[in-house]
């Protein structure tokens, strides 16, 4: 049985301990609230985005001179993936998850014979994808958003690399690996299909009026403008998503951490006070049979 | 009072203006275009220009810089799709002038990659000097 001085110090670790995770948990709920707030607002871009891509789409005519980025190299052999976490730990499964996600996904295109390249966001997919998939990692982003907010221009960094690999015919197709944001307690990893880039379907835009549209410059060399914006719009998107995310899953696992203390603190008091009974019993009887002896 | 449509200049990280003007200038691919209430429908990309925006006809124009993008052009709306947007009331000449310079010397220095993605930055920096 530990003494008395063993559970006082564990006592006081433990609450310091809490102390730090759930102070943890009070700075991810104010920068969640914030990341939401930058999530929102990119949402009328984005939008509006998809909605020009599907007014175009409904004016195009199919041919083989269309954007490479919207009809593919012809061929699917190579697959780019981009996976995007955090740069810091401590938020649950939230980086463990994802990575293991891209992990199946990479299994499965090698499994099929095709060739994989990744290219990383985030500081922990670079870490944990180097120990078993070091060959394949082409590029790496970290520090994303270290003013307080992420930039556009981040988003558009990434795209550059991206785009100047498509031109080059380094891959074939392009997907990216990210932790969507469902609601606070819940972030699923998700694979969306970058390249070639699937428009938007024109009926899920039912309420864009009717009208026949003019286009300025044609339709296929407007499309040639919008798909590569296009291409940072979703980057950018699933990187507020993550950034939520991330202090979404920080949030929770913080509280549960803070819980887990405040239990195991009761427990160890609980030991603390028995041990501490038992040694005054333990005097007392000393002191009464030394008194019966005389 | 000319009939006035709702005006939206819209960036990546959020919406910057929403309002209701009598006329815009849009710096469009294929040439600047004015835009008045009722206009047709259409859908232009945008070189690098100044939007310039007007509440009624007898007003000074508002005057923001754009480094390209898109408009969605309605009847009733008008929508610019802004990478980059600048007032250009609120540039600092001083301040716009010393980052010209550091971006010619830094592209000059710069490599493959990094030196398109510079000179790319500096033709904006040069095209809102030009704008003032």
């Amino acid at each position: 049985m530990p003494s008395l001085k063993e559970y006082r110090n564990r006592i006081a670790s433990v609450k310091s301990t809490r102390k730090i995770t759930s102070a943890m948990k009070m700075v991810a709920a104010s920068k969640l609230r914030r990341a939401q707030e930058n999530a929102q607002a990119s949402q009328p871009y984005a939008s509006a985005m998809s909605a020009m891509l599907s007014r175009v789409a409904a004016n195009l005519v199919v041919s083989p001179n269309l954007p490479k980025l919207l009809i593919g190299t012809g061929s699917e052999q190579t697959h780019l993936l981009i996976v995007m976490t955090a740069d810091r730990g401590l938020c649950g499964g939230f980086n463990g998850n994802l990575v293991r996600f891209a992990r199946q996904q990479i299994r499965d295109l090698t499994a099929a014979g095709k060739t994989v390249k990744i290219v990383t966001v985030g500081r922990k997919a670079r870490d944990l994808l180097r120990r078993d998939h070091r060959d394949k990692i082409i590029h790496s982003v970290t520090d994303l958003g270290t003013k307080g907010k992420i930039a556009f221009g981040e988003a558009d960094t990434v795209t550059a690399y991206v785009l100047s690999q498509f031109d080059a015919g380094s891959f074939d197709v392009c997907t990216l690996i990210y932790n969507e944001f469902k609601n606070v307690l819940v972030q699923k990893p998700s694979a969306a299909q970058l390249v070639p880039f699937r428009l938007p379907e024109v009926g899920a835009n039912d309420n864009l009026p009717k009208v026949p549209y003019e286009f300025e410059p044609e339709e296929d060399a407007l499309l040639a403008r919008l798909l590569p914006q296009n291409l940072s719009v979703q980057i950018y998107r699933a990187m507020l998503d993550s950034a939520a995310g991330e202090q979404a899953a920080r949030m929770t696992a913080m509280d549960n951490a803070t819980r887990n203390a405040g239990d195991m603190i009761k427990k160890l008091s609980l030991s603390y006070n028995r041990a501490r009974q038992a040694f005054i019993t333990k005097e007392l009887i000393e002191i009464i049979s030394g008194a019966e002896a005389v | 009072m000319a009939q006035t449509f709702k005006f939206e200049l819209v960036s990546p990280e959020e919406k910057l203006i929403s309002e209701d003007v009598a006329m815009v200038t849009v710096p469009g691919e294929e040439g600047v275009f004015g835009v008045l209430a009722g206009h047709s429908p259409l859908l232009s990309s945008l070189n690098m220009g100044v939007v310039e925006m007007r509440r009624d006809e007898a007003s000074q124009p508002r005057r923001i810089f754009v480094s390209g993008g898109f408009a969605d052009v309605g009847p009733k709306h008008c929508t610019v799709l802004a990478q980059d947007a600048t007032d250009l009331t609120l540039v600092d000449v001083t301040k716009l002038e010393a980052e010209i310079t550091k971006l010619q010397s830094d592209a000059l220095a710069a490599e493959g990659f990094e030196k398109t993605r510079l000179e790319a930055r500096l033709a904006v920096a040069q095209a809102k000097r030009a704008a003032l």
